[in-house]
């Protein structure tokens, strides 16, 4: 019961606190000095808020651009060069055993170098791309790199003392390559090109959060200009009237640049999904292909057919994908040029041909001359436009972070001046009080 | 001065159990990298129902009054005999990838039976002789028979393999395969029973019981595997270790897996496990022996009766003027207690 009083008792006098307080509070606005310097103090405050969000927004947006630009555009580029060596290393590992003598050398060469990039290329992804989902497949890659070596090389040795045996070693390998290699190596660069995509689309996003501010401050000078025309009946607070400007011209500046950077980013982005994307895609199925067609003559299971069928088929669609999604028209013509002759060349492979291909008469197409230039001739001009698009990507990237450049700049030395012209206008009116 | 060297004493102190220690590198494993369809412990298939008449063939003497499509459209219709081959087991049909030369005691039947169809020694390189390359896991899909063709609608990557008139690679005769596949087998060409390589070295190893706790290879749904289970399924009821049977889609992947220190034996035909013998010089093959035999023949379609006959009349020539066993010599004389070859048994 007397706990029960002294908490009424506290409840009463806390009310009886606040009513003095409000009292209090409207007492001291009840004399204009009093509350043109709140108003001052309150529209110094949220330019000064604005300030510095719109410093954030302009400095995210070019650490995004300029991480696109120096670690994401290198690790995507450096995930495509691991999928490319790999699958490159699996065509060549096979044709070691397959072509004359004489170029066995240069195979095994190439599927030696291939290892090497494929390597260097994730020793790169590692450092560029150390989040554990990129790293995990990292490591992944590196922990099968030297079975598949070993695989490979004692593949190469027993098939050249002609032991069976060395098909086994060979096509363990290629489906190691084929089911674990490639497949991590794809997703790496999945990964990588999103991410790429991601930070552009992200760094041309709008700071609405800014916006927000600075209309609130707009409104805010437009009001306190009001209130001062009804008291000290002049038409206009030239001060006041400069800072709207600045803060305004600080919203422009800011909204202009990150859309010509928003566009940049787009173009960028469009360009990676819609043409370097399939681009690349269509030089891995191309290895692929190129390997299965190996992989009939060397050691046929059923299935191999239909599988190299469907990819060269899958290499039309991705050309197709490329032309439409505004590749380089002279160069994409020159790829699908090559993937026609390619796949003239190699159709009597793909069909039931009565009488079958005997021995000789397959790897006459798979590994004779003829064939491997086309095949190679198409990885060549693929190459070719990949690197053409992936440049002018990057510049695109670029151009987006010039659009933001010195913004940043620009905004806060209006916002300054802003603050500087909201004292200029309030001051002398605040002083006329006192 | 003491509360100084106080201070100093709780702050470095304080300043060591703060200080980071490094990580230690978590503990990890070299992946181990299997092939395609191992399959660890290795399962058994549904048991091969019986063959009323397991091993009778077409009798070389019926030809004569019988039509002969199939010779007629292989000499003088397509004026081609293709003939399907394995060419990755060595002494029975292997190819040199370098050179593409197929050579093997498979390859000198083919030769002969192609010779006396068109009458004359044929060259290695004579166009009439088609030798080609059957797939893993489809060779007897190569056949032109009902059963394929109906195959071939369920399965339809079945018709990317080549269309073969005959099928030489170690194809055991069994009645389960003939009425599958729609085959008439030759008359048996070769017999063999099953035994045990293992790395020379392995002294303790005489036979599957020196095998306790260890992996024995064989091919996939194949006898061997299926006895290696028996086997296995003996040795656990009688309280013995027992072995632990491993299975991949081609036997000639168990050498690699030998070889590579993933498995301990392989349990296959003698006659194949020579060839794997040969191609490492490391590996022993024991003198155990299984005790059946297998024998295999030449698979034909049903639809082709007079090129079974003829076949059969080309292996019974090459029976009575000694080739036959003159190639078996030449290709397996380093077998140690190999079956003869066996006779021939007709039907009719």
């Amino acid at each position: 019961m007397v706990i029960g009083r002294a908490r009424s008792a506290a409840g009463v006098g806390n009310r009886r606190g606040w009513a003095a307080a409000r009292a209090g509070a409207l007492r001291w606005f009840e004399r204009t000095e009093r509350r043109l310097v709140a108003a001052s103090a309150v529209l110094a405050g949220v330019a000064v808020l604005l300030g510095v969000l719109g410093e954030v927004a302009v400095r995210e947006r070019g650490a995004l651009l300029d991480d696109a630009v120096a670690r994401r555009g290198a690790s995507t580029a450096a995930a495509l060069d691991v999928y490319r060596a790999l699958a490159d290393a699996d065509a060549t590992s096979l044709n070691a055993v397959v072509v004359e003598a004489y170029r066995v050398g240069d195979e095994r060469k190439r599927y030696r170098e291939d290892l090497f990039d494929a390597t260097d290329a994730l020793r790169a992804t590692a450092s560029l791309a150390p989040e554990e989902s990129s790293a995990r497949r990292v490591r992944k890659l590196l922990d099968h790199l030297p079975e598949y070596s070993r695989l490979v090389e004692a593949g190469w040795g027993n098939s050249a003392l002609n032991q069976p045996v060395g098909t086994s070693y060979l096509g363990q390998a290629s489906s190691l390559a084929r089911e674990v290699l490639l497949g991590e190596a794809q997703e790496l660069h999945h990964e990588q090109a999103t991410a790429l995509s991601n930070a552009q689309l992200a760094a041309g996003r709008h700071p609405w959060e800014v916006y927000a501010v600075g209309a609130v401050l707009l409104v805010l000078l437009v009001l306190a200009q009001i209130y001062l025309a009804r008291r000290t009946r002049r038409q206009l607070n030239r001060g006041l009237l400069l800072s709207t400007a600045l803060v305004l011209a600080a919203l422009i500046t800011l909204g202009v640049s990150v859309n010509l950077a928003a566009g940049h980013a787009a173009d960028s982005v469009d360009e990676l999904d819609g043409v370097i994307a399939p681009l690349a895609k269509a030089r891995n199925l191309a290895r692929i292909a190129d390997g299965d067609e190996v992989r009939i003559l060397v050691f046929p299971k059923v299935g191999d057919v239909g599988r190299l069928r469907d990819g060269l088929d899958a290499l039309d669609r991705e050309i197709t994908a490329a032309r439409t999604g505004g590749g380089n028209q002279q160069r994409v013509d020159k790829a699908a040029t090559a993937l026609v002759s390619w796949r003239t060349a190699v159709a009597p492979l793909l069909g039931n041909q009565n009488p079958p291909l005997t021995y000789p008469e397959m790897s006459g197409l798979v590994i004779g001359t003829a064939q491997a230039a086309h095949a190679q001739r198409f990885d060549e001009a693929l190459t070719d436009a990949i690197t053409w698009h992936t440049a002018d990507a990057a510049t695109s990237t670029a151009a987006a972070k010039g659009s933001l450049a010195d913004t940043d700049l620009v905004f806060a030395v209006c916002v300054v001046l802003a603050l500087v012209s909201l004292g200029w206008g309030m001051w002398p009116r605040i002083r006329e009080y006192y | 001065m003491r509360r100084f060297l106080a201070v100093l004493v709780a702050v470095l102190t304080l300043s060591g159990c703060g200080a980071v220690v490094p990580t230690p590198r978590p503990p990890r494993e070299r992946p181990v990298v299997q092939p395609e369809g191992y399959r660890d412990p290795a399962v058994t298939f549904p048991p091969v129902p019986g063959c009323p008449t397991p091993d009778l063939s077409l009798n070389p003497a019926g030809l004569a009054a019988g039509t002969k499509l199939a010779l007629n459209r292989i000499r003088h219709w397509n004026g081609r005999l293709v003939v399907g081959l394995s060419q990755t087991t060595r002494l029975f049909s292997s190819r040199s990838l370098g050179t593409g030369e197929l050579s093997g005691f498979e390859v000198d039947i083919a030769r002969r039976i192609a010779s006396e169809l068109f009458g004359e020694p044929l060259l290695s390189d004579d166009a009439r002789l088609h030798l080609v390359d059957m797939p893993t896991g489809g060779r007897l899909y190569s056949l032109d028979t009902a059963e394929n063709q109906n195959a071939r609608l369920l399965r339809p990557e079945l018709l990317e393999i080549p269309t073969v008139d005959l099928v030489i690679s170690n194809v055991k005769i069994s009645c389960t395969r003939a009425s599958s596949y729609g085959l008439l087998f030759s008359a048996p060409y070769l017999s063999t029973n099953t035994g045990l390589l293992v790395r020379a070295g392995d002294r303790e190893v005489r036979s599957p019981d020196g095998l306790g706790g260890r992996k024995v290879c064989s091919g996939t749904g194949t006898t061997d595997s299926s006895e290696m289970i028996e086997i296995r399924d003996q040795q656990s009821g009688s309280g013995k270790p027992a072995v632990i049977p491993v299975s991949v889609a081609d036997t000639s992947e168990c050498l690699m897996l030998l070889q590579r220190g993933l498995v301990d034996a392989i349990y296959s035909d003698i006659l194949v496990l020579e060839g794997f013998r040969l191609q490492d010089p490391s590996t022993v093959l024991l003198p155990y022996r299984s005790p059946g035999a297998s024998e295999a023949g030449i698979a034909m379609s049903d639809r082709d009766p007079d090129l079974v006959r003829f076949v059969n009349g080309v292996l019974d020539e090459m029976r009575s003027d000694g080739s036959l066993a003159a190639a078996y010599d030449r290709w397996f004389a380093t077998v140690p207690d190999r079956l003869p070859i066996p006779v021939a048994r007709y039907s009719d």
